[in-house]
């Protein structure tokens, strides 16, 4: 699912880079933010499925790495670090987001044979015209489940099944045990097939192959 | 007691990240548990499905990070970008409209350039007076009144000298003008014979005047040797007569006996 491209692998030895940006490197932090931008404005749409959301987390995210890249001890850390920040600012921006919600996210299941999802407006637009109606409908329904999930499993159940991150790396990003994080993991999956279930998305509605 | 993998060990599982003995033991857990196999094999289908949710194409933002308060972020595309960054555009126009009427700005331009001014149209009086020859003439006033300086403190720092090698010459005046003086041989020649001369004069005199004094001197020595030699020989001969005449004294008392007799 997350096939390592050439991105990755330049990701994964950005060490020089990452020591220049400490610094204080102009250059290289805006190399850092144009290697990592995208993976960061990936994972944070994900846990809150709304594109200036997202942004904005993102660009606080990389504001936040800006400030405190030099604190970073240890730069083969910087993965899950910049990670943990991006967590951190979805946390608060989830928190805020309780405080200030009028309607929320509704999914009804009238019969077996008919579904409606109805879509609160306190979460952005999913759908892109530009795009497949299928390609977005999948994708509205599985950020729209994510989004049923608890923060714990929601933010593991995403590093791992689409930023590929280790169970090292969450749990250093999450400052949890490997255990604690492989259990969260589980039963984030677990939980996520039975909100898909309940939204009639399975293998046989959907003809996903095994 | 049978094995039953936590779910720690099941994720592990199913990331295929268990050692092989591990790996044994869970597959054959869920050949033997048939409820665990089928959830287990739900959840990897449903990963499948999860795969198919792909990743949004996004530009970045160019950031400019200096350690002012905030960093300034210039946003990439976004859904009301164009709409923001016109109302931007136009806002700034027109508080720069507004700048420009109420501090009268005056934008003009000449063979010198884009001239920009503010107030009223007196300060043009002063912008046409800073032209090339006015800036020549200025640079050439300049110059001279600083080569003029320049000068005054050379000639100060020259009398200054000068008054400082007059002061020394003063103090060591015979030595200025020995070292001064031109050598000449014939002139050293000279002065070191007068000097020997001098000095050999001077040696004569010496010996003369001691010789004089030396005579003096052995004739007084001589001569309180002969004084001294005479009250000598008067003392002597004194003596002697007083010997005698105590001898012929005693002889006219105490004959003396003729040896002859006392034989």
């Amino acid at each position: 699912m997350h096939a390592e491209s050439l991105l990755d692998i330049t990701m994964l030895h950005a060490d020089t880079l990452i020591s220049n940006a400490q610094k204080g490197e102009e250059k290289a932090l805006n190399q850092l933010v144009s290697l990592w931008y995208k993976r960061i404005y990936n994972y944070v749409h994900k846990y809150c499925s709304d594109d200036d959301t997202a942004a904005e987390i993102t660009q606080q995210t990389f504001i936040a790495m800006f400030r405190n890249i030099k604190k970073l001890k240890d730069i083969d850390r910087f993965k899950p670090w910049l990670y943990r920040i991006a967590t951190n600012f979805c946390y608060e921006e989830s928190r805020k987001q309780k405080r200030n919600r009028t309607v929320s996210l509704t999914v009804t299941k009238e019969d077996e044979t008919e579904e409606q999802i109805e879509v609160g407006e306190a979460k952005g637009n999913f759908f892109n015209p530009e795009r497949s109606f299928q390609q977005t409908e999948i994708e509205g329904i599985l950020l729209s489940s994510l989004g049923e999930l608890n923060e714990d499993q929601r933010t593991v159940v995403i590093m791992k099944e689409y930023e590929g991150l280790k169970f090292t790396e969450i749990a250093e990003a999450l400052d949890a045990s490997e255990n604690t994080v492989k259990t969260r993991l589980y039963r984030g999956l677990k939980n996520l097939k039975g909100i898909l279930e309940r939204k009639n998305i399975t293998r046989e509605t959907v003809h996903y192959e095994l | 007691m049978s094995y039953k993998p936590d779910e720690a060990t099941l994720t592990s599982y199913l990331y295929d990240e268990l050692s092989k003995e591990e790996h044994k033991k869970v597959k054959a857990y869920l050949a033997a548990n048939s409820e665990a196999k089928k959830e287990l094999m739900e959840i990897q289908s449903m990963q499948k499905f999860m795969g198919k949710f792909e990743d949004k194409e996004v530009t970045e933002p160019s950031f400019v990070f200096d350690n002012s308060p905030t960093v300034v972020v210039s946003r990439g595309k976004s859904s009301n970008y164009f709409i923001r960054s016109t109302i931007a555009v136009a806002a700034s126009l027109s508080l720069l409209i507004l700048v420009g009427y109420f501090t009268q700005l005056r934008i003009s331009s000449g063979n010198d350039g884009l001239l920009l001014s503010f107030g009223n149209s007196d300060s043009e009086e002063l912008n046409t007076s800073l032209n090339e020859e006015g800036i020549k003439s200025w640079m050439k006033e300049t110059l001279a009144a600083n080569n003029e300086d320049l000068l005054g403190r050379i000639s100060e720092v020259e009398s200054g000298f000068d008054a400082k090698t007059e002061q020394l010459r003063a103090a060591n005046s015979g030595t200025k003008q020995l070292a001064s003086y031109k050598i000449d041989q014939d002139i050293v020649d000279k002065y070191v014979s007068q000097i020997t001369q001098e000095n050999r004069d001077i040696i004569l005199n010496l010996m003369e005047i001691s010789g004089r004094n030396q005579k003096l001197y052995m004739d007084d020595m001589m001569q309180d040797f002969a004084k001294f030699m005479e009250s000598q020989r008067q003392n002597d001969l004194e003596e002697i007569q007083g010997h005698l005449t105590s001898f012929v004294n005693s002889q006219e008392v105490n004959p003396v006996e003729d040896y002859r007799n006392s034989e």
